[in-house]
């Protein structure tokens, strides 16, 4: 039973930072320790549970055997158990079942045990915590937080959180979760930033591209306010009287930033990093960023200072096959990839991310699919002695052009964006031209550009972003970018028709790269009708 | 009586300004950095000149002078409530927004012009009955409402504080505090109410120094803002001596006195020095007893407990008396429900419940295992945890749940290391809530910390004094055991078969046991050499001596003569015996009667010589393997058959050796067989170390040695000739049938051909002159198709009449080379149409032979059509390779294609007339028979390999002869 944190009514503040953000302050070794002592109690958990017991088919007595004996495993080795949410092959019962939407659209059920649900609330305070501060130690909200949310609702991971907070610690949520949970989207962010207009928010939990595309929409329409009669409600017009005074002070639109002075803002999604300074920009904060899945929860967050993330020590037993192995995995699916602990891993290397769950949930050396990269072994600006990572790619969202070049979504956004071009969305994938492979650029403009001229703007800045495309440039003399523009509308197109068919969320957009054929075929259909 | 009034009315303020003085030295003397200390001083100072600036209104001469400092007073009254509030907001860690404070110290400011330049506040004085009091203006309202607003703020932040906490020590502090703020409200009513015509006295003063004595006791009671030590201290060193300082002063002052009016002989001096020196100390001790009890009176009991608990563990030495004075001291003394004790386990170095005490009822069992989260905290941490610190504290994170569960079952409100000297985590005291559910205060903690320390300084005693007591223990024991053991040994040698003896450098004799004893007698003393084997002097190899020249063990056999004459054989070792610094100072001989052993080794000897003899001279190749199959030991026949020597192969496996790569499973199966404990037989082929096959009988025989089956033996027989022997038995056999067989085809054939020629020509004859006769095209057609059947049906006659007619073959001295390529020529033409690639590697050295030249050109001729049929056929075209080459006598030629080859079952039948594969492309079947003819007739041999799919190789081999 999640109740709420009487710690936060003390306003001890010292108190409230070291339990939900001491893991700062810990060393490696304690670091290590904490991943130890908590690995062996879920080895304790569930080691007679028929699910454990198939992939560990004996009990293991230290980590290293724990690492020899269980092989790498994907949700495909759970899906028996988790797909019919048959709870016989778990170690205990379930406090609550959540699903992510899942890559292919197959949707991936996660059972959270009651522990494992206290620790997720933990960490979601921290998250919160450190959101809203820009200093070590300063907790800047108090109960009654008002934050505006538009996460996806429960059965998801993010929908349970909002639910969970709003009981940690008397979180307003705008819109509130319970009333508007079997709400369309768009109507809850609607009313959820009508809400905050009245209300004034704290802290904004929100999809980036919903709030760069906010933010976008604000600076198209150069600030104009269109009145209605809502706005004639006090509150509302001395909140839109205030960002109108202070936009004329800076000497531009009116920006988000204007109407809802934040102290947190949280983005999920894997772009963030790509779009923060928009955001930035946009919002008057620089965004907050975690590194979290559903299968686990927060494994690593941002500290104060807002550069590269920190895992988070009780989140789940964290490994990590070095790139090279992973490489060869990629290669040869029979090949068993070996892994690091975080006492290993170097700096400037890229890892894909393995985890095993703790207090008794499921997942034992799961490869969540994604590839981080560690920056530093520490940081030194903040005094944190563990290693500093940031979100790479999903790694299946890695295109790699035979071998040479490997675009992740960050650089070909980076190339795309800096050429200058107004653009709405792209998605770019690895393709074949005469058995040569090629990186395709789907992309949507929002004004007339010609295809070669768009072409060459792009591979040059992917010559000057990418050392290894330079190569394949330079020394190869080929040029691997082939370009599609799209028709006006074809995003919107593809958005509409996907939400019509039912899809949700997360499907609702094609991925930026390594697009499916069903999906790229839906996205330029309309070009050929 | 209005003199008496006035004073008090005077000294009041100044106390109050005293007070605050006093305080103000207080709060900065320790902390003048800390922002909140000084952030007090300032609202102290602002009380002082409060103080002062009322001492200087109430005594002013006239109601201008009182004006001029009531003037003063006011702004000073709005820093009271503003550096109060401030205070209070950054001392209770209250979340307010910077631009509150900024606005009440703006208002507070911005009262000053308004009091010294306006009459909306403050419009001049007046005299009530108790001496000036203020005329208030028409904003006076806003100001009070002001200073009464922040000081309800102030209060409010202390209530909230109040309740949120639950520190006792932080309630206490806060509950003077707010009981102080309350009286200050009050107070300040009783300052306005008069000046609205109520008939009470200005008690705002007195309420400020009420406040101040508050603030006092919840500083030197409470610890507000940690200066509690200073004032404690100083204070009570500073009323002790006070108090002592009295009756001496009295006695001093009295002796003064007395010694003007009467002297005093010189003795009543000493006397009285005397009784100072003896009285005094006592007196300054009770005094501090007393003031001590005064001040810490919460905490005297636990000084006592301490006390108590510090003398009953001194002279403890056993543990568990210990333990469980300390749990008990604990729970009655801190009221606690529960408390135990867990002491790690030599075992395991697990904690677990040594000693409880408390309202479990039986205590459950508490285990925190070693190198768990809580115990390595407590292993680095020398304080103690609090259960809502294991929430907190981020290297708890580890901690399992069911430490958590066990923690929270006994409802755990403490957990405390007790820490060895030498920093080892000694053990762990668990404290329950106390029975009234209140939180343990500071002074509490700090009994808990101070029985720890002592328990692990006692615990630290304890285990040294153990251990000591476990060496001493140990050592009789050992004694003891030595003891024993010096029995033991001696029986053990008594009662040994082996005759033992102790001879001295010298080679005197200085111990014998029985055995020896009864062979020899008691000899002590005498020389070894002339006891055992009668001799003046050292006996030539003796063990003894050698040992103890070299220093180390020797063994040798010895042979001796018992005293009634029989010959007995010993095997001796001689070890030397050391002093303790390594001197060999005898030697320990231990003779072993051997005779009997020898009788064994004599005959196992003859045995194995038998053995060897006839494992070595076999004519069959004999191999041992162990189970595992490695070659322990092969005989000379093995040698010969396989090539291999012994040290060459010894532990290799046997199927790395002579198993052929198609028999390795076979050879798994006799060895498995053998190891089953049967014999296992089989004719097979072996493998030499040339690479050669031999064809063998094998024959495997499980080793047996103690019930057990330890290994194989194999004995090869060569059957080589045997089974060549058979091969060429086999090919005679066949050669005869096809003889006979070619024989009787050949005469059916010829009878045959004969009948039918006749008929058939007038069919070639009739159907010709029809087709020229005839003008139907059908008819033609028709007529056409029975004149080439029929020419066709003459063709096989010809070639029956040619197959039965097999003449003599011509036989000349000629070059085969020349005759393949006369018959290659003849096809060139095809076979290059045909698209087959021909190689041809010929022998030019080859020697001419006695062959028929057309004969032979036919048999070539035959078989390269034969591989063009079939190459074309299947794959329209391939490669014809033909090799001409020497061999021991013969000259052999083969022609290999890479056609469709020819199925193994069929492989046999390929001479046999009639047999064809060519169906109806026009094969008559013979072609290859009468090849097997011409060549047998010429004493060779001809045949055939094949591999389906891959193509056919003919062999042709022709004896050389020389020319007649």
């Amino acid at each position: 039973m999640i109740t709420k944190d009487n710690l936060f009514e003390t306003g001890d503040r010292e108190r409230i930072w070291q339990k939900y953000c001491g893991f700062f302050d810990l060393s490696l070794q304690e670091f290590m320790e904490i991943q130890e002592q908590l690995l062996m109690e879920q080895i304790e958990l569930v080691n007679k549970s028929p699910l454990a017991k198939k992939l560990m088919p004996k009990k293991p007595t230290d980590m290293a055997e724990f690492r020899k004996l269980v092989p790498l495993t994907t949700y495909d080795d759970y899906a028996a158990y988790l797909d019919g949410k048959n709870e016989d092959g778990l170690a205990a019962k379930p406090y609550v079942w959540c699903h992510t939407s899942g890559r292919g659209g197959t949707l991936k059920w996660v059972p959270y045990s009651e522990q494992g649900i206290e620790n997720f609330v933990r960490l979601c305070a921290t998250t919160t915590i450190l959101a809203c501060t820009t200093s070590k130690g300063e907790i800047n909200f108090g109960n009654g937080i008002r934050v505006l949310q538009n996460m996806p609702p429960v059965p998801y991971i993010s929908g349970l959180t909002a639910q969970l907070l709003a009981d940690y610690f008397d979180a307003r949520m705008l819109p509130p979760c319970d009333k508007y949970q079997d709400a369309k989207f768009e109507e809850r962010m609607q009313v959820g930033f009508q809400m905050a207009l009245r209300h004034g928010v704290d802290m904004l939990v929100s999809l980036t591209t919903v709030l760069v595309k906010m933010g976008e929409s604000f600076t198209e329409s150069s600030g104009k306010l269109k009145f209605s009669r809502r706005m004639l409600h006090p509150r509302i017009m001395w909140t839109l009287i205030r960002a109108l005074l202070r936009s004329k002070r800076a000497g531009r639109p009116i920006l988000p930033k204007d109407l809802w002075p934040l102290k947190g803002l949280i983005c999920y999604g894997t772009d963030t990093a790509i779009y923060r300074q928009q955001l930035i920009d946009y919002w008057g904060i620089e965004p907050f960023e975690t590194y979290a899945s559903t299968e686990i929860g927060v494994v690593a967050v941002q500290a104060w200072n807002r550069k590269s993330m920190t895992f988070v020590p009780s989140a789940c037993f964290l490994e990590f096959i070095p790139e090279e192995e992973w490489h060869k995995n990629r290669e040869n699916e029979d090949y068993q990839p070996s892994t690091v602990l975080l006492n290993e891993v170097k700096p400037g290397e890229r890892y894909e991310v393995i985890i095993t769950s703790f207090y008794g949930m499921p997942f034992l050396r799961y490869r969540i699919g994604d590839l981080i990269k560690i920056i530093a072994l520490k940081d030194e600006e903040a005094s944190i002695n563990l290693p500093q990572m940031a979100f790479e790619s999903r790694a299946d969202g890695i295109i790699d052009i035979a071998g040479f070049a490997r675009f992740d979504e960050k650089t070909i956004w980076q190339a795309i964006f800096n050429t200058g071009i107004k653009f709405e969305d792209w998605s770019a994938r690895k393709e074949y031209d005469e058995d040569k492979p090629i990186l395709r650029l789907y992309i949507e403009l929002k004004e007339e550009v010609n295809v070669k001229e768009l072409e060459k703007l792009v591979h040059q800045q992917l010559v000057s972003l990418n050392r290894d495309y330079r190569d394949v440039d330079g020394m190869l003399g080929i040029q691997a970018l082939r370009t599609t523009i799209l028709p006006a509308g074809s995003f919107q197109r593809f958005y509409d028709e996907k939400q019509k068919a039912g899809l949700d969320l997360a499907h609702l957009k094609p991925p930026h790269t390594n697009a499916s054929d069903a999906i790229i075929q839906d996205l330029v259909k309309a070009k050929g009708d | 009586v209005l003199d008496r009034y006035l004073n008090l009315y005077l000294l009041l303020p100044l106390i109050e300004a005293l007070f605050s003085t006093v305080l103000i030295f207080i709060v900065l003397w320790w902390h003048r950095q800390s922002f909140v200390h000084r952030l007090f001083s300032l609202f102290l100072l602002a009380l002082t000149l409060w103080g002062i600036g009322i001492f200087a209104m109430r005594a002013s001469p006239d109601l201008e002078h009182a004006y001029y400092w009531e003037r003063y007073l006011l702004p000073v009254a709005c820093f009271i409530s503003v550096f109060f509030y401030h205070f209070t907001v950054r001392y209770t860690d209250t979340r307010v927004g910077k631009w509150v404070l900024v606005l009440i110290y703006t208002i507070c400011v911005l009262f000053i012009p308004f009091i010294f330049y306006t009459e909306l506040i403050l419009i001049g004085m007046q005299i009530k009955s108790y001496g000036y009091a203020p005329v208030l203006g028409p904003a006076t309202p806003l100001w009070i409402l002001f200073n009464y607003g922040v000081m309800t703020a102030a209060l409010v932040v202390f209530i909230k504080g109040y309740r949120r906490t639950k520190n006792v020590e932080q309630r206490n502090r806060f509950a003077y505090i707010i009981a102080g703020v309350a009286i200050c409200f009050i107070g300040i009513a009783f300052d306005i109410l008069p000046i609205l015509g109520l008939p009470l006295y200005p008690g705002a003063i007195i309420a400020n120094i009420c406040f101040c004595l508050l603030a006092t006791v919840a500083m030197v009671k409470h610890n507000l803002l940690d200066i509690r030590v200073v004032i404690r201290k100083g204070t009570a060193y500073i009323l002790t001596s006070a108090v002592v300082a009295i009756p001496f002063l009295a006695i001093f002052l009295l002796a003064t006195k007395v010694f003007t009016e009467r002297a005093f002989p010189s003795w009543a001096y000493f006397i009285v020095a005397i009784l100072l020196v003896l009285v005094l100390p006592q007196l300054w001790q009770w005094f501090q007893r007393w003031v001590d009890r005064w001040y810490y009176r919460d905490r005297y009991d636990y000084l006592k407990a301490l006390e108590n608990f510090s003398r009953q563990t001194q002279s403890l030495i056993d543990t568990s008396v210990l333990g469980s004075t300390m749990v008990n001291l604990i729970a009655k003394v801190l009221r606690s429900s529960n408390v135990y004790l867990l002491q790690p386990s030599p075992y395991s170095g697990d904690f677990t419940t040594a000693f409880s005490t408390g309202l479990n009822n039986p205590a459950p069992v508490i285990q925190l295992n070693k190198g768990s989260a809580l115990v390595n905290w407590l292993e680095r941490s020398s304080s103690m945890l609090s259960h809502e610190d294991i929430e907190i504290i981020p290297q708890l994170q580890g901690i399992t749940s069911k430490e958590r569960e066990t923690l929270e079952q006994i409802s755990t409100e403490f957990v405390v290391p007790l820490k060895a000297p030498t920093g080892q985590l000694a053990g762990i005291l668990v404290l329950g809530k106390k029975l009234s559910e209140q939180p343990y205060s500071s002074d509490d903690k700090q009994l808990i910390y101070t029985v720890c320390n002592q328990m692990s300084t006692n615990l630290e005693n304890i285990r040294l004094y153990n251990e000591s007591q476990q060496e001493v223990k140990e050592r009789k024991r050992a004694e003891q055991e030595l003891q024993v053991e010096k029995n033991k040994l001696s029986s053990m040698i008594d009662a040994m078969e082996d005759y033992l003896t102790i001879r001295d450098t010298d080679y005197n004799l200085i111990y014998q046991n029985e055995l020896t004893k009864q062979l020899f007698g008691d000899r002590i003393g005498e020389k070894c050499y002339r006891v055992f084997e009668n001799q003046d002097h050292v006996c030539e190899g003796c063990p003894v001596e050698k040992a103890f020249r070299y220093g180390n063990s020797h063994t040798a056999e010895r042979r001796g003569v018992t005293p009634s004459g029989e010959i007995i054989f010993f095997e001796n070792t001689a070890s030397p015996i050391r002093d303790a610094e390594g001197n060999v100072i005898a030697c320990l001989e231990i003779a072993r009667d051997i005779t009997e052993r020898k009788k064994a080794e004599e005959s196992i000897r003859l045995q194995r010589a038998y053995f060897q003899q006839l494992f070595d001279n076999s004519p069959d190749a004999i191999v041992m393997l162990d189970n595992t199959d490695r070659v322990v030991q092969i005989n000379n026949g093995f040698e010969m058959l396989f090539g291999y020597q012994a040290e060459e192969i010894k532990d290799r496996f046997i199927n790395e050796l002579i198993i052929p790569e198609d028999r390795i499973e076979e050879a798994a199966v006799l060895s498995r067989i053998a190891l089953d404990g049967k014999a296992a037989r089989k004719e097979t082929v072996r493998k030499r170390k040339d690479g050669g096959l031999v064809d063998v009988s094998a024959l495997g025989y499980p080793i047996n040695f103690d019930n057990k089956i330890v290994g194989v033996y194999v004995i090869y027989s060569n059957i080589t000739e045997r089974k060549q022997a058979e091969a060429r038995e086999k090919e005679l056999q066949r050669e005869l049938y096809l003889s006979s067989r070619l024989a009787s085809i050949g005469e059916l054939a010829a009878g045959v051909a004969h009948q039918i020629n006749n008929p058939l020509t007038g069919v070639l004859g009739f159907s010709q002159r029809l087709l020229r006769k005839s003008t139907d095209p059908e008819a033609n057609k028709d007529l056409k198709r029975i004149y080439s059947e029929a020419e066709r049906a003459g063709k096989i006659v010809q070639n029956l009449l040619t197959f039965a007619r097999q003449r003599q073959p011509y036989k000349q001295y000629s070059d085969i080379n020349k005759i393949l390529e006369s018959a290659l020529e003849l096809r060139a033409y095809e076979l290059k149409t045909a698209n087959i690639e021909l190689v041809t590697d010929l022998d030019p050295r080859l020697p001419k032979t006695m062959i028929d030249y057309h004969q032979i050109q036919e048999v070539f001729l035959n078989i390269i059509l034969n591989a063009e049929q079939a190459m074309t056929a299947a794959n329209g075209g391939g490669k014809l390779t033909i090799k001409m080459q020497k061999n021991r006598g013969y000259v052999r030629a083969i022609f290999t294609d890479n056609g469709p080859g020819i199925p193994l079952e069929h492989l046999d039948k390929v001479f046999d007339p009639f047999y064809t594969t060519k169906g109806e492309r026009g094969g008559t079947g013979l072609g290859l028979s009468i090849c097997h003819g011409i060549i047998t007739e010429h004493g060779g041999k001809i045949y055939a390999k094949s591999k389906p799919d891959k193509g056919t190789a003919f062999f042709i081999e022709l004896p050389i002869k020389a020319e007649d």
